[in-house]
C-alpha cells in the first residue's frame, strides 16, 4: 500500500466516520436520557436524506407524508388522553386534510439546502412523534423490551421507505462538485463540508449542553431521572426532545452523505449499526466518545475494504462484540453491584 | 401431557382432548384444500424454530435477533453435506443440527457474558456477519444465487416430496421441540432456567450454575433452529441467503414475541405470522400490489405493538389452555404430615426436613446445644466500590449451633459484607472460610455448594410460585441437567424435591403453597426466602433483615425457628435493624460501623459500649 493509498482510504475513512459519529452521537443522546438503544436510528438517516432528495428533484415527499400521519396520530393521543372527546375529530380530519394537501400539491423543487433544512426539521419532528407513540407509553419497561420496539420501529420505517420512495437508489447535488488536492489526494469538497459540519455540530451540541438551561436538564435527566423529576423536569419532555435532536442529527447525516454513497431506503440499519459500534468503542456516555468512536470504525472499514474487499463490513460488525465484552468487563471492574 | 396426581377426571378430560388436538393434527392436510399443507410445513417448522427461542427469550430471558444464523447453518449444513459431499440425506440433517450446536457453543461462549441489550446487540451483529459469510462462501452456498443440488428425503422408497407427506416430517419436529420444553420448563434444570430470568444473583445463591445454564439454553434453542432450518431446505429444495438474514431473524423473534413464555407460544407465534403474511401476500396485493410492503411494515407494527400492549405475548391465554404449573396436591399436604423414612418425626419443634443429615452437631433440644466447630470464618475482610471502601477489615467467626447478630447503622457495610461472604462479589482484600475451607473469591454458585445459604434485603424470590421457589433451593441436593429435563426423566427427584420444599414452608409457617410469590405480601415473601435457604439444608445461613415487614406474632414465631435451627447447629449471621429479636436471639453482636468492626461481644456488653451508642445515637448521647 502506498503513501497515497493509505492518505486516500483515510480521507474516505474520516468523511464515512463523521457520519457514522453524527449517529452515533444520536444514539448516545437517546440512551443517556432514555435508556433507548435505537435500532432504528439509521432509519432516520434514510429519512433524511430521501426527504431531502424527494424535495429537491420533484419526487413525493415521503417524509412529509409521514410527519403528517404521525403528527395526527400524537394528536390523537393526546386527545384520548386528556378525554377531549369532542376534539377527536381534529386530528383525524386535519392529518387527513393535510395529507390530501401533501398529494394535491404540485411537485416540489426546493433548492437543496432549503430541501435539507425541511428534511431535517420533519425527520427531528417524526423521531419525537415515534417517541411519544412507542416508548413513552411503556417507559418504566426494561430496556430489552425498548430495543424489541425499536427493532419493530427500524422494520416498519424501512418498509415505508420502499413504499414512499421505491427500490431505486438517489443521488442529492453535492454542495460543489469539485475538489482539492492536498499531499498528492483528492478530497472533495462534499468530504471537507462533511467533516467541518459534523464539527460545527459538535460545538453546537456542546453549547446547547454546556450554556443553555434546557440542555442542563437533558444532562440532569440523563444522569437521575427520578433527581430530575423531583426538580421539576419531565421525563416524558426530556425524551421527545433527546429524539428530536437525535432524529434531526442523522437526519443532516444523511443529507450530507447522499452525494456520497447515493441514498436507498435500505441505507439506515448498517449505517446505524457502525453509528453503534462507534459509540460504544467511545463508551456509550460521552459524546466526544461517540465522535471520536465514529471516526475510528470509518477509518477502520476504509482499511479492512481495502485488504479484505468482501469481508469489510463483516469486520467490522465483528468488532462490536469484543468491543461489547471489553466494555462489560471494565463496566463490572467498577460496578457498585454485581 | 397430563401431570401425574391430577384429579383422576382432570386427568381424562385433558388426555381426551389431546388425543382429539392429535387426530386433528394428524388429518389437517385431509381436512384443508390442498394449498394449506404447504402452509403447515411452514407453521411446523417455524413453530419449532420459535419454540427454542421462547426457551431462550421467553424463559430465560435472553434475547436473540440472530436466530436466523442458526437456522441458516441448519440448513446450509445439512443440504451441502448432502448435495456436494455425498452424505446422506438423514444423516445430513443430524450433523446440521449439531453444527448449529456447535456453533452456538462457539458463540454463546463469549457473547453470553453479556446481558440485556447489550447480548441483543451483539446476537445482532452475528447474524449479520453469518448472513453475510452465507452470501460470500459462495464456493460452499453458492453465493447470492443460491444453493440449488438439494436431495430428495426418502425413507423405503417414500419421497418425502409432496406437502401433504413432508407435513408429517415437520409435525414431528414441532410436536418434539413443544412436549420436551414442556417437560424441561417443569424439571430441575427448567426451573433454574426460569430463576437466573427473575435473579441471577439469587439463582447463583442457590447453587445454580448460571453461564452453564445460559449456555445449555442458547445451544439448546440453536440447535431446534438448527433441525428446523435442515427440514426447510430439503422441503423448498433451494436456498438462498436472503432466507436467512436479519429480516429472518425478527420474523422468528416476533413469532416468539407473540407467543410468549409457553411451550406452545411458538407453533401459535408461527401460525398467526405465517398465515398473516399468506394473507398479506395473497389477498392484499389484489387491492394495492404491494403485498411485500405492507407485510414488512406489518411485522414492524406487529412487534412494537406486541411489545406495548403486552410484553407477555399470549402468554396468559395459552396457559389457560394448558397449565404447567407444579401444584402442591392434597397428597403433598399428606407427605408433609407423614414422617418421612430416615427423617425425624415432624411436628416437634427443632425438627423436619432441613435438618436431616446436614448438620449432625445438633440435637433437639432447641438452644441448649453447646457452640460447635468454627463454619464461618471472615478475616481483614475488604470491599472497595472506586473511592468507597464499603468492607474494611472485617473480621469475625460463626460456630455452629450459634447466632451471631450483625448490626450497624443503616450504610455501615452489612450487606456488602453478606455479598462478599456469600461469592457475589469478589472480595478486594481479605479472606473467607467455609467449614474450614478457604472460599475467598469462589463465585456464589460454588459457595452455596459448600453449604452457605442466605436471603435478601431487597426479596429476590423468583418469578414462579411459593413453593417451586423453594424447590430451587433443593437445586444443590437433587440431580438432572437439561438432558433429564427435556426427557421429563427425575420424576422421583422432583417429588421428594417437593415434599421437601414443602416441609421447608411449613417450618416457617408459610401455607399458600401455589400462589404465585410475588403476590404474597412482604413479609411472607422475606419467610419464603427464609424456607429457600433453609431447602440448600444448609450449615451457615445469613438472614438479611428477616424481620422487616413481619408482624408482632410472626416476629416471634420468627424467634423460635431461628433459636431451633440454632440447636439443629446451624450457624447463622443475622443482619437485623429489630434490636428486640436480636438481642433475644443473638449469642454474640458485631457491630460494623464505616464498613469495620466498632465492637463485638455479648448483647448486653455491646448495648452499653459507649462507642455503640455515639454510632446510633450521635455524639451527643455518648
Amino acid at each position: 500500500m502506498t503513501a497515497a493509498t493509505a492518505l486516500f482510504l483515510l480521507v474516505n475513512g474520516l468523511t464515512n466516520g463523521a457520519i457514522y459519529a453524527l449517529l452515533g452521537l444520536g444514539i448516545v443522546l437517546i440512551y443517556n436520557v432514555t435508556r433507548v438503544i435505537n435500532i432504528a436510528q439509521g432509519e432516520f438517516v434514510m429519512l433524511g436524506a430521501l426527504t431531502a432528495v424527494g424535495l429537491s428533484t420533484g419526487r413525493a415527499a415521503g417524509g412529509l407524508t409521514l410527519a403528517v400521519l404521525a403528527g395526527a396520530a400524537w394528536a390523537l393521543v393526546a386527545c384520548l388522553r386528556r378525554r377531549l372527546w369532542a376534539w377527536l375529530w381534529l386530528p383525524v380530519l386535519g392529518g387527513a386534510g393535510l395529507w390530501w394537501l401533501l398529494g394535491a400539491l404540485p411537485a416540489w423543487h426546493l433548492p437543496p439546502l432549503l430541501a435539507a433544512l425541511v428534511a431535517a426539521v420533519t425527520v427531528a419532528f417524526v423521531g419525537a412523534a415515534l417517541y411519544r407513540l412507542t416508548i413513552e407509553p411503556v417507559a418504566g419497561a426494561g430496556e430489552v423490551v425498548f430495543l424489541i420496539i425499536t427493532t419493530g420501529l427500524y422494520l416498519g420505517l424501512q418498509g415505508l421507505g420502499l413504499l414512499f420512495w421505491g427500490p431505486g437508489s438517489f443521488s442529492f447535488p453535492s454542495v460543489h462538485a469539485g475538489a482539492i488536492r492536498a499531499g498528492g489526494v483528492r478530497v472533495s469538497y462534499q468530504s471537507l463540508l462533511v467533516l467541518l459540519a459534523t464539527l460545527l455540530i459538535l460545538v453546537l451540541l456542546w453549547l446547547f449542553f454546556e450554556r443553555t438551561l434546557f440542555g442542563k436538564a437533558l444532562r440532569a435527566a440523563a444522569m437521575n431521572r427520578a433527581g430530575a423529576r423531583l426538580v421539576g423536569i419531565s421525563p416524558s419532555r426530556a425524551g421527545i426532545v433527546a429524539f428530536a435532536i437525535s432524529a434531526g442529527l442523522s437526519a443532516v447525516a444523511g443529507v450530507l452523505i447522499a452525494p456520497v454513497t447515493y441514498a436507498t431506503y435500505d441505507m439506515g440499519l448498517s449505517l446505524g449499526l457502525k453509528g453503534f459500534v462507534g459509540a460504544v468503542v467511545g463508551g456509550l456516555a460521552g459524546y466526544p466518545g461517540a465522535v471520536l468512536g465514529g471516526l475510528a470504525v470509518g477509518v477502520l472499514e476504509a482499511f479492512a475494504a481495502y485488504s479484505t474487499s468482501a469481508y469489510g463490513e463483516a469486520i467490522v460488525y465483528g468488532l462490536i462484540i469484543p468491543i461489547l465484552l471489553l466494555r462489560v468487563l471494565v463496566l463490572r471492574r467498577k460496578a457498585a453491584m454485581p | 401431557m397430563t401431570r401425574r396426581g391430577a384429579p383422576a377426571g382432570g386427568a381424562r378430560v385433558r388426555l381426551a382432548a389431546a388425543g382429539v388436538a392429535g387426530a386433528v393434527l394428524l388429518a389437517l392436510p385431509w381436512l384443508l384444500p390442498a394449498f394449506y399443507a404447504n402452509l403447515l410445513c411452514f407453521i411446523a417448522i417455524y413453530g419449532g424454530v420459535a419454540t427454542g427461542l421462547i426457551l431462550l427469550t421467553g424463559y430465560a430471558g435472553l434475547v436473540s435477533l440472530g436466530q436466523a444464523a442458526f437456522y441458516g447453518i441448519g440448513a446450509y449444513g445439512a443440504v451441502v453435506l448432502a448435495g456436494s459431499y455425498g452424505v446422506d440425506p438423514w444423516l445430513s440433517i443430524l450433523l446440521g443440527t449439531l453444527l448449529a450446536a456447535a456453533a452456538a457453543y462457539l458463540v454463546g461462549l463469549p457473547i453470553l457474558r453479556l446481558s440485556g441489550h447489550y447480548l441483543a446487540l451483539a446476537t445482532l451483529a452475528w447474524g449479520i456477519i453469518a448472513a453475510i459469510l452465507f452470501t460470500q462462501l459462495a464456493g460452499l452456498t453458492g453465493g447470492p444465487n443460491g444453493y440449488t443440488h438439494v436431495p430428495v428425503l426418502s425413507l423405503f422408497g417414500v419421497a418425502f416430496i409432496d406437502p401433504e407427506r413432508y407435513y408429517y416430517l415437520t409435525l414431528i419436529f414441532a410436536v418434539l421441540a413443544v412436549s420436551s420444553l414442556a417437560a424441561l420448563i417443569r424439571s430441575r434444570a427448567g426451573r433454574a432456567v426460569r430463576a437466573m430470568r427473575s435473579s441471577e444473583a439469587a439463582a447463583a445463591s442457590v447453587g445454580m450454575e448460571v453461564g452453564r445454564l445460559k449456555l445449555q439454553a442458547f445451544v439448546l434453542a440453536a440447535a431446534l433452529a438448527g433441525l428446523g432450518g435442515a427440514l426447510f431446505a430439503y422441503f423448498i429444495a433451494f436456498i438462498s441467503p436472503s432466507a436467512f438474514d436479519l429480516g429472518a431473524s425478527i420474523r422468528l423473534l416476533t413469532m416468539a414475541m407473540i407467543g410468549g413464555a409457553h411451550p406452545l407460544g411458538g407453533v401459535v407465534g408461527a401460525a398467526i405470522v405465517t398465515i398473516l403474511d399468506d394473507v398479506l401476500q395473497n389477498v392484499i396485493p389484489n387491492a394495492s400490489g404491494q403485498g411485500g410492503l405492507v407485510q414488512v411494515i406489518a411485522y414492524g407494527a406487529i412487534l412494537v405493538g406486541v411489545m406495548m400492549v403486552s410484553p407477555s405475548g399470549l402468554q396468559r391465554l395459552l396457559s389457560r389452555l394448558w397449565r404447567l404449573r407444579v401444584r402442591a396436591g392434597p397428597e403433598l399436604a399428606a407427605a408433609v404430615r407423614a414422617p418421612a423414612a430416615g427423617a425425624p418425626a415432624a411436628g416437634a419443634p427443632g425438627e423436619g426436613a432441613p435438618g436431616e443429615g446436614a448438620h449432625p452437631a445438633g440435637g433437639p433440644g432447641a438452644g441448649a446445644a453447646e457452640p460447635g466447630p468454627v463454619r464461618l470464618e471472615v478475616r481483614e475482610l475488604g470491599r472497595r466500590f472506586g473511592g468507597l471502601q464499603a468492607v474494611d477489615r472485617l473480621s469475625l467467626a460463626l460456630r455452629g449451633g450459634e447466632i451471631l447478630g450483625l448490626i450497624g447503622p443503616n450504610g455501615a457495610g452489612k450487606t456488602t459484607a453478606f455479598n462478599v461472604i456469600s461469592g457475589l462479589v469478589p472480595p478486594s482484600a481479605g479472606r473467607v472460610a467455609l467449614g474450614g475451607e478457604d472460599v475467598t473469591g469462589r463465585g456464589a454458585e460454588r459457595i452455596a455448594r459448600l453449604g452457605l445459604a442466605r436471603t435478601f434485603q431487597n426479596t429476590a424470590l423468583f418469578d414462579m410460585s411459593v413453593l417451586e421457589n423453594v424447590m430451587t433451593g433443593c437445586y444443590v441436593h437433587t440431580r438432572g441437567g437439561v438432558w433429564r429435563g427435556l426427557l421429563g426423566l427425575g420424576r422421583t427427584d422432583e417429588a421428594r424435591a417437593r415434599v421437601e420444599a414443602a416441609r421447608c414452608l411449613a417450618r416457617v409457617g408459610v401455607s399458600e403453597l401455589d400462589a404465585e410469590a410475588g403476590a404474597l405480601p412482604v413479609g411472607k415473601q422475606r419467610l419464603v426466602e427464609v424456607a429457600r435457604a433453609l431447602a440448600l439444608r444448609p450449615q451457615v445461613l445469613l438472614l438479611d433483615e428477616p424481620a422487616a415487614g413481619l408482624r408482632h406474632a410472626e416476629k416471634q414465631e420468627l424467634a423460635a425457628l431461628l433459636r431451633s435451627l440454632k440447636g439443629e447447629g446451624l450457624a447463622i449471621l443475622l443482619v437485623e435493624h429489630d434490636m428486640d429479636l436480636v438481642m433475644a436471639v443473638a449469642d454474640r453482636l458485631v457491630v460494623m460501623n464505616y464498613g469495620t468492626t466498632l465492637a463485638e461481644g455479648a448483647p448486653e456488653t455491646v448495648r452499653r459500649d459507649p462507642e455503640v451508642i455515639k454510632a446510633y445515637l450521635g455524639l451527643d448521647a455518648a
